[in-house]
């Protein structure tokens, strides 16, 4: 487990915060925290990351903000990024699939559009993987592990 | 003219008797007929002044050459004169025929009323219009039977004459046949010698009341037959003419549109209703779903310091903790699907398929309780026109009540099967072999909140089914034997035609 290797995770929600730090710490990784988008690119300047955990809905810079970001960025365009984000549910479209949540009745246009609209942005931009609220500790581990073996 | 017996009191109607004529009372009194001042009196002493036909003040009318006395229910009582000419007699009459016809006129006029009044109460609603239409057309009684379509009922409303009042409201189901001859046909009925006909039907009453003449009316409107208006015993001796017959037809569509205005007025009313419900289940529904992910975090975490603590701690617990989170997880789904007013995403779905990956899916779980699924395809079903996620969830909710039902029932079998009912529709069927409900039951099921399963069912499946069904033009038929077991069956079209509610994929 290398210590200088640090994990990322950018998210608004103190619960979140909670929740995956103790994940993280049961399985042996280190990270750092950042609760909105210019906390983020600041704490990346400051100590490359081995893997961000990044959530979209955050105000003022979205997460796809930063994605897009670190992707036209030369020198962070190959860290891995997992998205971990509850915009399917909210939204009603799965920012995975692109199609309406079947079990999820939102029947707000807007809504909708702006799953979309992360649908299509993340399908441009590629992160390495996209987890969906209500997080499942093992399938988070999982992901990670794959990535980025500790 | 009259003449009263000062000595028996008998009135004697002496047809134009000239005044001073002399008069022999059956009880040998001989009498002299008297002016008319004194006739008043006398009549007033005899009858407190009322009209003995419909007990209210009579008038006194006076023309030039004679005096009447006549009632505004438009019998005329007494005339004084010497014998009246021919102009005189025929203007008796048409004077007559003029009170009748205002009578009618105004009562038609109250029945237009009824259609502007702002009455949401049925029940208020008929009450005037017995009151009016027993008026107007000079009947003993008269009662307003109403269609109930939801609940496959008539109610019979507010009666007059001699029924009693504990009739009024009385409901009975809508094959039940035995009240009203026009509730399902659609013309006018007359019998003016009821008595004859043993299954004519006329308000019930203990002793007195019989029903010699009956006219029915049906209301309808745009040609749907709300019910029935029934007209009992008209207070003349040849019974309902083709005159009443027109008038009480008039009445009848009038009284219809003004019924369905109120059934109208309160569906609207209930739908608002729910739309309000429904913004306010989702609004709590969303915040709830933000607390459900920070209590499944939590669990997480408090689990973690546990099993750093090296403390040895029961699974119980969280267990309980966990089971709850997703029940209210499920709730808040339901509710949601409730609330909102989802459009259809129809789709060309294989039935058997679907029905099939249902079956698939319990397959394991019916395997853990000891009991078994079968499912019988049928063909002909590959492309079918609905909505394809929401009836998958709606079957699925069915097999899954099935094996809730028949818990106990070990060993036994829940059937799946797809049917083509006809060129046009087809059936998905979900038979269970276990707990059946009884009719009480069966009433209720449907309703949202309403469940047999106590803390564990969110009692919202059902009614979410029931509007996917209703929203497909479709139906959901439910058979049930306490002990013996349940069949619910959906009945739903291939290729729905038209539907404001769909949503068509290309």
């Amino acid at each position: 487990m290398s210590s200088d290797k640090k994990i990322l995770m950018i998210d608004d929600s103190d619960d979140q915060i909670i929740f995956m730090s103790r994940i993280l710490e049961d399985n042996g990784y280190t990270f750092n925290i950042a609760r909105n988008g210019n906390e983020a690119l600041a704490s990346i300047k400051q100590e490359k990351p081995a893997l961000v955990l990044l959530d979209i809905m955050m105000p003022g810079k979205t997460g796809l903000n930063v994605l897009r970001f670190m992707k036209g960025d030369d020198q962070l365009k190959s860290i891995p990024v997992i998205i971990v984000s509850g915009a399917g549910e909210i939204t009603g479209v799965s920012i995975k699939t692109g199609e309406l949540e079947g079990s999820n009745p939102v029947d707000d246009i807007v809504a909708r559009r702006f799953g979309e609209v992360i649908h299509e942005t993340l399908k441009d931009l590629k992160p390495s993987g996209v987890v969906e609220k209500p997080v499942d500790p093992d399938l988070l581990v999982k992901k990670i592990k794959e990535l980025f073996p500790a | 003219m009259l003449a009263v017996c000062p000595k028996c009191e008998k009135v004697h109607e002496t047809a134009r008797a000239r005044k001073g004529a002399r008069i022999n009372c059956g009880c040998g009194e001989i009498i002299e007929t008297l002016p008319w001042k004194q006739y008043k009196q006398v009549i007033s002493r005899l009858n407190g002044g009322a009209c003995p036909y419909c007990s209210r003040k009579y008038a006194i009318n006076q023309y030039p050459d004679q005096t009447e006395i006549a009632c505004s229910c438009g019998n005329v009582l007494f005339v004084f004169n010497d014998k009246p000419t021919e102009a005189q007699e025929v203007k008796l009459k048409s004077d007559k025929t003029i009170r009748l016809l205002e009578k009618e006129l105004l009562g038609l006029i109250d029945t237009a009323r009824l259609l502007h009044s702002s009455t949401q109460n049925l029940d208020k609603l008929m009450e005037m219009t017995v009151e009016i239409t027993t008026r107007m057309l000079d009947v003993e009684g008269c009662s307003v039977v109403v269609r109930n379509r939801e609940k496959g009922k008539v109610v019979l409303y507010s009666l007059s004459g001699n029924a009693p009042s504990s009739l009024s409201g009385f409901e009975v189901d809508d094959n039940d046949h035995f009240i009203g001859r026009s509730v399902d046909n659609r013309t006018t009925f007359v019998d003016n010698q009821v008595g004859r006909d043993p299954t004519a039907f006329g308000p019930i009453s203990p002793g007195g009341f019989k029903t010699k003449s009956l006219l029915c009316v049906p209301l309808v409107v745009e040609g749907q037959n709300l019910g029935e208006l029934e007209l009992v015993n008209k207070k003349s001796p040849e019974g309902f003419t083709q005159h009443d017959v027109i008038l009480a037809e008039s009445v009848a569509s009038q009284i219809a549109v003004a019924i369905q205005n109120v059934q109208l007025a309160a569906k609207a009313l209930k739908t608002e209703r729910r739309a309000a419900m429904g913004e306010a289940v989702s609004g709590v529904a969303h915040c709830v779903k933000n607390m459900l992910n920070g209590l499944h975090g939590g669990m997480y975490v408090v689990k973690s310091d546990i099993k750093r603590a090296g403390v040895d701690v029961s699974d119980t617990g969280f267990e309980l903790m966990e089971r709850n989170i997703a029940r209210l997880t499920e709730l808040v789904q339901d509710m949601l699907s409730t609330a909102a007013d989802r459009k259809l995403e129809m789709k060309l779905t294989d039935a058997n398929e679907l029905a099939r990956s249902v079956s698939d899916l319990m397959k394991a779980k019916a395997g853990q309780l000891g009991l078994n699924i079968l499912f019988v395809p049928s063909p002909g079903l590959e492309h079918v026109n609905i909505d394809a996620k929401g009836i998958y969830r709606a079957v699925l909710n069915l097999v899954s009540n099935a094996l809730d039902a028949s818990t106990g029932h070990k060993g036994s079998t829940i059937s799946i099967k797809t049917e083509s009912v006809s060129e046009e529709y087809f059936s998905i069927s979900v038979a269970d072999q276990g707990c059946g409900m009884d009719a009480e039951t069966l009433k209720s099921i449907f309703k949202p909140f309403f469940t047999s399963k106590g803390i564990e069912g969110t009692g919202l499946g059902l009614s979410v089914t029931k509007k996917l069904v209703d929203d497909h033009d479709g139906r959901i038929d439910v058979i049930s034997e306490p002990g013996q077991g349940t069949t619910f069956t959906i009945i739903l079209p291939k290729n729905i035609t038209h539907s404001k509610k769909t949503n068509q994929e290309e």
